[in-house]
């Protein structure tokens, strides 16, 4: 019994803090490259598993300059995306698109305005949780 | 810590003194499945569609508007999206809300086993029809 005594005594002298967790959802940014053509339109999908801001980046287009549309939606069971926002606009550095969206699957889409006259190379970065 | 201290401190915990549990295990939570239903359809100005489903569990239903769209353009206009129990040629709905789309469900119910609906009305007029998508999320 003395010996726990001391022993307590000894232990309550010692104070062991644990880290403090702390969420930390790192983004997740992919960019992709393609080509549209007069009329048409590209899409990509994903997936969230977390819920967050989605924001799509027209990043660049050749020549530069030429607003097209950016849209974020979901992804029809044909394949086609649905979109819930877009935005028609020219490439730039900072994302021209953010909606905050919950899990699930999700698409984004850039698509001819009617204004092409040739095929306009492209490149979008799609940033999400 | 001081050596004579870490000593008594180990034998203690050999003990029991230090009144440490063990350490609490937990369960991992039990990762329930879903099943995910995409309704689209065209809706006419002042008209209402609807789509059963079936719960073969018990737990919550999400309905999530998420595309309104004319001639391939995303389109503002408010609708009533609902969810609720198939009656009649219609839908009965227990809970509706008029809504513009989102990525996030605008409409969350806890719901038995049992077959039930969707609901999309155009309740303030549409200038023409659209196109709409809806995604279901239920047990």
């Amino acid at each position: 019994m003395g010996i726990l005594s001391i022993a307590a005594a000894a232990c309550a002298q010692t104070t062991v803090t644990s880290p403090t967790a702390t969420a930390d959802i790192d983004r997740l940014v992919r960019e992709f490259s393609s080509v549209l053509v007069p009329g048409g339109g590209a899409s990509r999908s994903f997936e969230l598993t977390d819920a967050g801001p989605i924001a799509v980046t027209l990043k660049s287009t050749t020549p530069a300059g030429i607003p097209i549309g950016v849209g974020i939606g979901i992804p029809r069971s044909d394949g086609s995306c649905a979109l819930q926002a877009s935005v028609e606009t020219a490439a730039g550095s900072a994302a021209q698109l953010s909606i905050a969206a919950d899990t699930g699957a999700y698409c984004a889409r850039v698509y001819d305005l009617g204004t092409l006259a040739s095929p306009l190379p492209f490149t979008i970065s799609i940033s999400r949780p | 810590m001081s050596g004579l201290r870490l000593m008594i401190c180990v034998l203690a915990l050999a003990a029991g003194g230090c009144g440490k549990d063990a350490g609490t295990a937990t369960s991992p939570s039990a990762t329930s499945t879903t099943a995910t239903i995409l309704f689209s359809g065209m809706l006419q100005p002042r008209a209402t569609r609807f789509y059963s489903y079936t719960l073969s569990a018990a737990g919550s239903v999400t309905a999530m508007l998420a595309s309104l769209e004319r001639n391939g353009v995303p389109m503002p206009n408010a609708l009533e999206l609902g969810l609720g129990i198939p009656a009649g040629t219609g839908c009965a709905a227990s809970v509706a809300h008029t809504t513009t789309t989102s990525l996030i469900p605008q409409i969350r119910q806890d719901a038995p086993v049992g077959t039930y609906c969707v609901r999309i009305s155009d309740t303030e007029g549409l200038p023409g029809p659209m196109t709409f998508t809806i995604r279901v999320i239920h047990p």
